[in-house]
C-alpha cells in the first residue's frame, strides 16, 4: 500500500471526538501473543521469523472483520516510512528502530486496529479509540483475540498466562493506555501531586510516545504495569477509577484558573498562537509545548474558530517523517525547523484562529 | 567513591527508580560479582538479579545460577539473565524454579493467571475432566457407590450441556 495516502486523514486516536475529549486524548488496548511450540521472536531465526510471519499473516488476513486489513511489510520500508508508521502509533519504536527481520503490521482504515507481527511478541494486537473509551477498545480488541485464536494456537499456560517473550506482559498480555492532556495542572503544578496516587495502584505514567519518551506539552500516557493475577476487567476497572479523578482534579484545575487568573491564561494561550502564525523556525518540542496551550484555549473556548481536530493534524503533521512527507523531500536540522514554521503558518492563517 | 561493602574503590555504580524512589548504589568489581550483580562472562548487569536486590531480596546463591538450558529452543537461563528476554514458551517451564519467585514479584506477588483463557484451551481442560469424571464414575459403579455415582453422572450431563463453543 501506498503510505503517502494517509498523511491526508486523521487515524482514530486523533479524531478529536470520543468521551472526555477535552481531557482525554485517546484509549489504546494492546495484546501480547505469541504461536505456541515456536520460538520468541528475539531467538528466532531469520527463516523462523519468516515461518511465523508467513503464518500470521494469513490468519490474520482470513479474518472475518468488517474492514479489510491491510499489511505493510516493515522489513523492506525505508526508514523515514517507519518512522511515519510510528507517528501515527500504528508501530511501537521498537518495531521500527531496534528488531530486525521480517516483521509487519496489518491496519484498517480507520487506523482503529494494528497488528504488529513479530515485535517483541510473535503478535501485538492494537485497538485505538479517540477519546476516553476502554469498554469499546476492550471489546474490539477481545473480538479479534478470539478471532485469531480461532486460526493459531497460543502459547499458554494455566498458570502463567499467555506466554510472552518478556515475563512483565506474562499473563494477561494486556496493557491498556489512556493519554491524557493535563495543562492546567501543569500550570498549577499539581501534576506530581495527581500522579502520587498512581504508583500505589501500579500505574505507569510515560510521555507521548510510549516508554522512554519525554512527557512533552503535558501530555501523559497512564498504563497498567501488572499483568499477572489480575483480570482483564478488573484491570479495565482500575485505570477507569484513576482516569476519572484525573480528569476530575483537571477539570477543576481548569475552571480554578478561569476564575482566578483568566487574563493569564488568555495570554499565555493568545501568545502561543501568535507564535505559531508567525515563527520562521520551529523545533518538534517547541511545537508541542504550544500547541499544547492552543489545545487549552479551544476548550477553554478563549480562541474561536479553531476546531480540535485541526489542532490534532498539526500536531501530527509536524511530527519529522509526517513533516517530510508532506513537503515531499527529506529535510534536516535547520531546513526542518523552518519548513514546520512555514507549515504551521500557512495551516493557521488559512483557519483564521484569532 | 568508595565501595559500600568494602574498602576498595567503588567501579559499579546502578541508579535505579523503584516506585519513583531513586536508588543508588556503589560498589567494587568484586563485592558486586559476589552479590551476583554482574552477568558471569560479560560486563553486562544482571537485571534480574539487580531487581531483587534492590527490592531487598537475597539474590540467588551462585550455585543456583543455572547453567540450565531449555530443551525446547536450546537458551541457556544465562541469557534471559542478560537479556531480560526468554527464548520460548517452554522456558516457563524449563526454569520454572528460578523464574516463578521473579514474576511474583514483577507482579506485585500474583499467584497465578486470572482472566481470559484461550478456547481451545478451555475445550482441552473440559474435555480432561471430562475424562477425569468418567473413570471416577466407572470406578464408582465397579465398587458399588451408586450415590456417588450418581452424583458424577449429574457432573457428566452437565459438563456435556455447556456448549460453549
Amino acid at each position: 500500500m501506498n503510505l503517502n495516502t494517509l498523511t491526508s486523514r486523521l487515524g482514530e486516536w486523533l479524531r478529536g471526538n470520543g468521551p472526555e475529549s477535552d481531557v482525554v486524548v485517546s484509549t489504546r488496548i494492546r495484546l501480547a501473543r505469541n504461536v505456541a511450540s515456536t520460538p520468541f521472536t528475539t531467538r528466532a531465526s531469520p527463516h523462523q521469523k519468516a515461518e511465523t510471519e508467513a503464518r500470521i499473516r494469513e490468519a490474520i488476513a482470513t479474518l472475518d472483520l468488517p474492514s479489510p486489513l491491510s499489511y505493510v511489510s516493515v522489513a523492506s520500508l525505508p526508514a523515514i516510512d517507519r518512522q511515519f508508521l510510528v507517528e501515527r502509533q500504528l508501530i511501537s519504536r521498537e518495531m521500527a528502530g531496534v528488531l530486525d527481520g521480517p516483521r509487519g503490521v496489518a491496519f484498517d482504515d480507520r487506523e482503529a486496529i494494528s497488528l504488529m507481527v513479530n515485535e517483541e511478541d510473535q503478535l501485538r494486537l492494537q485497538s485505538m479509540r479517540s477519546g476516553f473509551d476502554l469498554d469499546a477498545a476492550w471489546d474490539a480488541i477481545d473480538h479479534i483475540d478470539d478471532l485469531v485464536e480461532s486460526k493459531l494456537e497460543y502459547a499458554f499456560s494455566e498458570d502463567f498466562g499467555y506466554l510472552t517473550a518478556c515475563p512483565t506482559n506474562v499473563g494477561t498480555g494486556m496493557r491498556a493506555s489512556v493519554m491524557l492532556h493535563l495543562p492546567a495542572l501543569g500550570l498549577a503544578k499539581q501534576i506530581d501531586k495527581a500522579f502520587k496516587a498512581l504508583q500505589k495502584i501500579n500505574l505507569v505514567v510515560r510521555g507521548l510516545y510510549g516508554e522512554g519518551s519525554r512527557a512533552l506539552g503535558d501530555f501523559f500516557q497512564i498504563s497498567n504495569q501488572i499483568t499477572l493475577g489480575k483480570s482483564e476487567v478488573a484491570s479495565l476497572n482500575d485505570i477507569r477509577s484513576v482516569i476519572q479523578e484525573i480528569i476530575k482534579y483537571e477539570r477543576m484545575a481548569r475552571s480554578t484558573l478561569m476564575r482566578e487568573a483568566r487574563q493569564n491564561v488568555h495570554d499565555k494561550v493568545a501568545r502561543a498562537l501568535g507564535t505559531l502564525q508567525s515563527a520562521t523556525m520551529m523545533t518538534s518540542e517547541e511545537t508541542m509545548e504550544l500547541l499544547s496551550a492552543v489545545r487549552l484555549g479551544v476548550h477553554l473556548k478563549l480562541i474561536g474558530d479553531l476546531a480540535p481536530q485541526t489542532v490534532n493534524e498539526l500536531f501530527i503533521h509536524t511530527q519529522p517523517a509526517h513533516l517530510q512527507k508532506l513537503v515531499g523531500e527529506p529535510l534536516d536540522g535547520e531546513a526542518r525547523n523552518a519548513a514546520r514554521a512555514r507549515y504551521l503558518r500557512t495551516r493557521l492563517r488559512a483557519a483564521g484562529a484569532e | 567513591m568508595k565501595c559500600q561493602f568494602c574498602p576498595n574503590p567503588a567501579t559499579v555504580h546502578l541508579t535505579e527508580f523503584l516506585d519513583k524512589k531513586k536508588g543508588e548504589m556503589h560498589l567494587c568489581e568484586s563485592c558486586a560479582r559476589e552479590r551476583n550483580l554482574l552477568a558471569d562472562n560479560a560486563e553486562a548487569i544482571n537485571v534480574p538479579a539487580l531487581f531483587q536486590f534492590m527490592l531487598g531480596q537475597t539474590p540467588p546463591a551462585r550455585q543456583s545460577a543455572p547453567d540450565a538450558v531449555c530443551p525446547e529452543c536450546g537458551t541457556p537461563y544465562a541469557h534471559f539473565r542478560a537479556q531480560g528476554r526468554l527464548g520460548c514458551p517452554h522456558d516457563y517451564e524449563a526454569f520454572r524454579s528460578f523464574l516463578a519467585p521473579l514474576i511474583e514479584k514483577v507482579h506485585n506477588h500474583a499467584g497465578r493467571h486470572v482472566g481470559k483463557v484461550p478456547r481451545r484451551h478451555r475445550r482441552r481442560m473440559r474435555m480432561a475432566h471430562r475424562v477425569e469424571l468418567e473413570a471416577q464414575l466407572k470406578s464408582a459403579v465397579a465398587a458399588e457407590k451408586y450415590e456417588e455415582a450418581a452424583r458424577l453422572r449429574d457432573s457428566i450431563r452437565a459438563l456435556g450441556a455447556d456448549h460453549e463453543p
